[in-house]
């Protein structure tokens, strides 16, 4: 297999069927995509792929890198007679976004969102929409469509100057991420696994690329999880099953979403998410992704999303079995939840930098230092 | 130390999950005389170990009270140098308006003032509504360059209260929620040290004290992993509940101060366990009352009640006034009957109530 | 024709009571049932009473939650009236005027309602909040009431089982005593060498799907159907598409819920053996509301799952309808299933 640029990753990743709890497409891709980088590729019971690199050092840990695979979508819930879809959305979708959207099924059915009649964007959910496939009876639409079917925004993927713009990238992104993470280990350590020409043309970050990389003395587990698009679902029993020291969750940072006064933007690097919901990041593992990102010249954004009472991606991570050391790095998306997402892939590089260099660091990955925490005297 | 000084110790130091450290510290300082063992897991939780005697593996009894606090933690730092918050757990609005804060720092504790627009600016339907937290600020009284340096987005901001002691053994300040179960937890430490040197019994179970991590989250995380770590046959939430007061007078919400610790009822509650600890309580002449919780109890049992293949639960609380405001008040007898349920709880299991729990205490079985 | 067995069997099971977290009744009722049908039987500390029938490689678990929507005691009036709040998520419109039973084994009372002379006239077209209700035993005095009924004693619905014609049953917590009943027919009648038949009559379902967290973690299986009784509301006054489902139609198998995505694999097989067999069936409607699929799907490394339920009108009400020919294309669906599996033709 030629090695591929990080822009054709990223686009096979997005054009991959997957909505929730039907991502066979997309794991087939990925495992297709990572296996010359990892030493086993395998998918579990309920369909998370599972990719891992082994270290040398039996006892240098295990460190979990994971993103969710899926993306929302739409269930069709009702045939009706004259052969239109009612359906219903799995995973959050920007209503406002949905009518006219061109919409694709898993075996490849194509539609078109459409607004019942008089009704203006703003004023509907999707109860007052249906998909219309191009047939006029239930009969006709019988071979193309059964109810259950899941339909995902068509993809395409634009270059538009120094951001990219399509449907999936939340988390597609996040899974383009870990496969060059993968793929930048696998070159540094000159494995025999790695194609032939891997290293001459294997593409570095466009900042931070002097990091040093090299295979980590530990076990690394890319985890590709189920169902993220509705919940923490597959990243809880990933995580019970590889029995991490240390989990990283990569997933998109919603422009706007986050508490106070500074949104993050596309193109100005990963994010360092403080807070998600329940999920406090810790400050012993904060200093140490920041200390990372300051040595190889990664600037970091921050984010704080507040989501009382979900429980969320590393909340769900966090609280497996009796307890892993979590933290989530997030890639700044704008239009989050439609068919035209927008990300910087400079943000996407960078963050995969980040991981490598994180990677490989000599040390930190033993126990946890103290926590920053006040001690109280100083009251 | 009595009491009062213990909780008023510990009410200096609680902070925000992910913060509980500082609190950590404390407890192993406050209950390390009691303790066979001690150390901090994954999640931040504080365990403590107290052997029991007789032939292993004795039953145990793990009881959890939390260490975070409701709270805020800096979302960001605006143009002029003021800080924005973002709320953990469930802090109330109304009254955080001119409150004074600790903003915890990297190295120091800051003081704030909370502040919005004032007054004779805001429109008159805007001063009869509690402010959102986007309107509100953090006021520290420095340079913004200054700010920027010491306040990175994500440190813990508090209530700042010293504990009060009022009339009648009554105390209030900030986050008796949850150091009154805390200090409950080391009063029953207490108490079992001076049962084992005064009563003689051949068995008595191993009891775990847990100060643990993230409850006011409302995902329970740190209860969770500790309930799975170390899968007690027992476990006990020791938590604040509503006490009356004028206008929370409703007798099937809130329970009158002074007259102990409520014991849970409902779903989160194992209802052999209940029995036991009413049993326990009536037996010692120890003032209780019942609460009826019909489904999450809002405390740590509901997170571990469910781990691993499910553990017999009971809450414990000890009434509050004033619940998540910076003037929690508490009655001290009510933290002091509760710890002595709990050492008393402890010393009367045996192996065969353990059983009967495991099989949901079920006749037929 | 529903086997001989499964209606005797659901009429016992609708009559008795089960709130969330006291569910022994129930539990005593399937215990017998099923005690010398399966090879293993247990309660665990929450009172989920699992069993285990078989011995071969694949573990495949039938889950079917005990508990129903009822009241709790939380207060006495000193005129011996009982306050109390909903345990399980109820229709507060459902309420007043009530006959209920009280404790176990069950004193009667009424829930009344002022009259509505007495209230002013722009009230009487709001529903009372439950805060207003009270239960009467006829207790004269808050000691009496409180005797009788202590604080947390659960109130539950009076409704019987009656069969309204030859088609359609009447009862109270059909949902779920509907699964109870299939779960326990199946594993009564069931020999399967290549399975091992795990049955987990769960608790606290309506409380946030609490006995199949530890039902899945204890017994964790190859994969688990979730045998329920879904909502129905093929009614007046109701757009087809938020039916959710149908009486008549067969059972019905979710795609997905507000808890998990049912497992494509199982959910295509299930669709596959009924289509094959002239069963119907009928796609659940709603993506939204949660069941124990939810609760099993996350535990350890991940338990595929999937939901059928029989269609019940009124449920979370004090008297659901449901049709038996649903109830018998769900026994036969998840029986075929079991053969099929049993025979090698899917694997988990």
């Amino acid at each position: 297999m030629k090695e591929m640029e990080f822009g054709d990753i990223l686009r096979r990743l997005v054009a991959a069927y997957g909505p929730p709890g039907r991502e066979a497409g997309v794991a087939a891709e990925i495992t297709t995509l990572i296996r010359p980088y990892v030493d086993e590729v395998t998918t579990d019971a309920i369909g998370n792929v599972t990719a891992t690199m082994r270290g040398p050092g039996e006892t240098a840990g295990r460190l979990l890198l994971m993103a969710h695979m899926d993306v929302p979508g739409l269930v069709v819930t009702e045939i009706t007679k004259d052969g239109t879809l009612r359906l219903s959305p799995a995973g959050t979708l920007n209503t406002a976004f949905l009518p006219g959207l061109r919409v694709v099924s898993g075996r490849g059915t194509i539609g078109v969102v459409c607004l019942a009649p008089k009704l203006e964007a703003k004023d509907v959910g999707p109860a007052k929409m249906h998909i219309d496939i191009g047939v006029e009876s239930d009969e006709a639409a019988r071979p193309l469509v059964s109810v259950g079917d899941f339909f995902v925004p068509h993809p395409e993927l634009a270059d538009l100057q120094t951001v990219v713009s399509g449907p999936a990238l939340d988390n597609r992104a996040g899974c383009a991420v870990l496969i060059e993470t993968a793929r930048g280990l696998a070159a540094g350590s000159g494995a025999s696994n790695v194609p032939a020409g891997a290293v001459a043309t294997t593409v570095t970050a466009g900042a931070g690329g002097g990091a040093s990389t090299g295979r980590p003395p530990g076990t690394i587990v890319f985890a590709f999880t189920v169902q993220g698009a509705i919940g923490a679902r597959g990243s809880r029993t990933v995580t019970y099953g590889a029995r991490p020291d240390l989990a990283l969750v990569i997933d998109a940072s919603p422009v706007g979403a986050g508490d106070g006064g500074r949104p993050v933007e596309p193109g100005k690097g990963p994010v360092l998410r403080l807070r998600d919901g329940p999920f406090i990041l810790s400050p012993a593992l904060r200093v140490e992704l920041e200390r990372c990102a300051e040595a190889t010249g990664i600037p970091l954004q921050y984010e704080i999303i507040p989501a009382p009472g979900s429980h969320t991606d590393p909340c769900g991570v966090e609280t497996s079995a009796d307890g892993v050391r979590t933290g989530v790095l997030g890639l700044a998306v704008r239009n989050p939840g439609t068919a035209s997402e927008i990300m910087a892939p400079s943000d996407l590089l960078a963050l995969a930098a980040l991981l490598r260099a994180f990677l490989a660091r000599p040390a930190g990955r033993e126990a946890p230092t103290a926590d920053v925490g006040p001690e109280g005297e100083a009251r | 130390m009595d009491l009062v000084s213990r909780l008023s110790e510990m009410t200096r130091v609680v902070s925000i999950h992910k913060s509980e450290s500082g609190t950590a510290a404390i407890l192993k300082r406050q209950w390390d005389p009691f303790l066979s063992e001690t150390r901090t897991d994954t999640l931040g939780n504080f365990i403590g170990l107290v052997r029991g005697f007789g032939p292993e593996p004795r039953p145990s009894v793990l009881a959890a009270a939390h260490m975070d606090v409701v709270g805020f933690m800096v979302a960001a730092v605006t143009e002029g140098g003021f800080l924005r918050l973002s709320p953990v757990g469930g802090p109330d609005r109304r009254l955080i308006l001119g409150q004074e804060v600790d903003v915890v720092a990297e190295e120091r504790v800051l003081t704030g003032i909370v502040g919005a627009k004032p007054p004779h600016l805001t429109q008159p339907q805007e001063r009869t509504r509690a402010p959102a937290f986007e309107d509100l600020y953090v006021d520290l009284g420095l340079p913004e360059d200054e700010v920027r340096a010491l306040v990175p987005p994500g440190r813990p901001v508090l209530y700042r209260r010293p504990l009060l002691a009022l009339r009648n053994g009554r105390v209030a300040g900030r986050y008796l929620d949850d150091t009154a179960g805390l200090a409950a937890i080391g009063v029953a430490l207490a108490e079992l040290r001076t049962m084992s040197e005064t009563v003689t019994s051949a068995a008595r179970a191993d009891f775990v004290a847990v100060g643990t991590a993230g409850e006011e989250t409302g995902a329970f995380p740190g209860a969770r992993t500790v309930a799975y770590e170390l899968a007690p046959d027992i476990a006990i939430a020791v938590d604040v509940t509503f006490a009356t007061y004028p206008g929370e007078d409703d007798p099937t919400t809130s329970y009158p101060l002074g007259e102990g610790p409520t014991i849970g009822v409902g779903p989160n509650c194992h209802p052999v366990l209940a029995a036991f600890l009413k049993d326990t309580a009536e037996e010692a002449g120890l003032p209780f009352n019942t609460e009826v919780l019909p489904g999450n109890s809002g405390t740590d049992a509901w997170a571990m009640q469910t781990a691993r293949g499910g553990i017999p639960t009971a809450v414990l609380s000890i009434p509050v006034r004033y619940m998540h405001t910076p003037v929690e008040l508490a009655a001290i007898s009510d933290i002091r009957a509760a710890g002595r349920l709990l050492a008393l709880t402890v010393a009367r299991v045996t192996r065969d109530l353990v059983l009967e729990l495991a099989r949901g205490g079920d006749p037929e079985w | 024709m529903v086997s001989e067995e499964l209606t005797p069997l659901l009429e016992s099971l609708t009559n008795a009571n089960g709130l969330p977290g006291d569910e022994s009744e129930v539990r005593g009722i399937l215990r017998r049932f099923l005690r010398d049908q399966v090879d293993h039987l247990s309660t665990d500390s929450l009172g989920n009473l699992l069993c285990v029938k078989g011995t071969g490689p694949v573990r495949v678990m039938l889950d079917a939650h005990m508990d129903e929507v009822g009241l709790m005691v939380s207060g006495h009036d000193d005129s011996g009236l009982i306050r109390f709040v909903e345990c399980g998520g109820l229709d507060p419109r459902v309420l007043p005027g009530r006959a209920v039973s009280v404790g176990r084994p069950g004193l009667p009372g009424v829930i009344g309602l002022q009259a509505v002379h007495l209230i002013p006239t722009d009230e009487r077209d709001r529903t009372a909040p439950v805060r207003r209700l009270y239960v009467d035993i006829g207790a004269k005095s808050r000691e009496e009431a409180a005797s009788v009924a202590p604080l947390g004693t659960r109130i539950y619905f009076v409704t019987r089982f009656e069969r309204l014609s030859d088609a359609v049953i009447k009862a109270k917590a059909l949902d779920d005593r509907v699964g109870c009943a299939a779960a326990a027919t199946l594993l009564a009648e069931g020999d399967y060498p290549g399975l091992t038949l795990i049955g987990a009559f769960t608790v606290q379902e309506e409380v946030g799907l609490r006995g199949a967290q530890a039902a899945g973690y204890s017994h964790t299986p190859d994969m688990a159907l979730v045998l329920e009784g879904t909502s129905a509301a093929d009614v007046p006054g109701v757009n087809p598409p938020d039916t959710c489902s149908h009486l008549g139609r067969g059972p019905a198998i979710t795609i997905m819920d507000g808890t998990a995505v049912a497992d494509a694999r199982l959910r295509d097989r299930l669709i596959a053996l009924a289509d094959e067999h002239g069963l119907p069936w009928q796609p659940r409607r709603l993506t939204t509301a949660g069941t124990n699929a939810g609760a099993l799907f996350p535990q350890k490394t991940g338990v595929p799952a999937c939901t059928l339920a029989v269609p019940c009108r009124y449920i979370h009400s004090p008297a659901s309808l449901a049709a038996l020919s649903d109830i018998e294309a769900m026994l036969r669906l998840v029986r075929l299933f079991l053969e099929s599996t049993d025979r090698g033709e899917f694997t988990p």
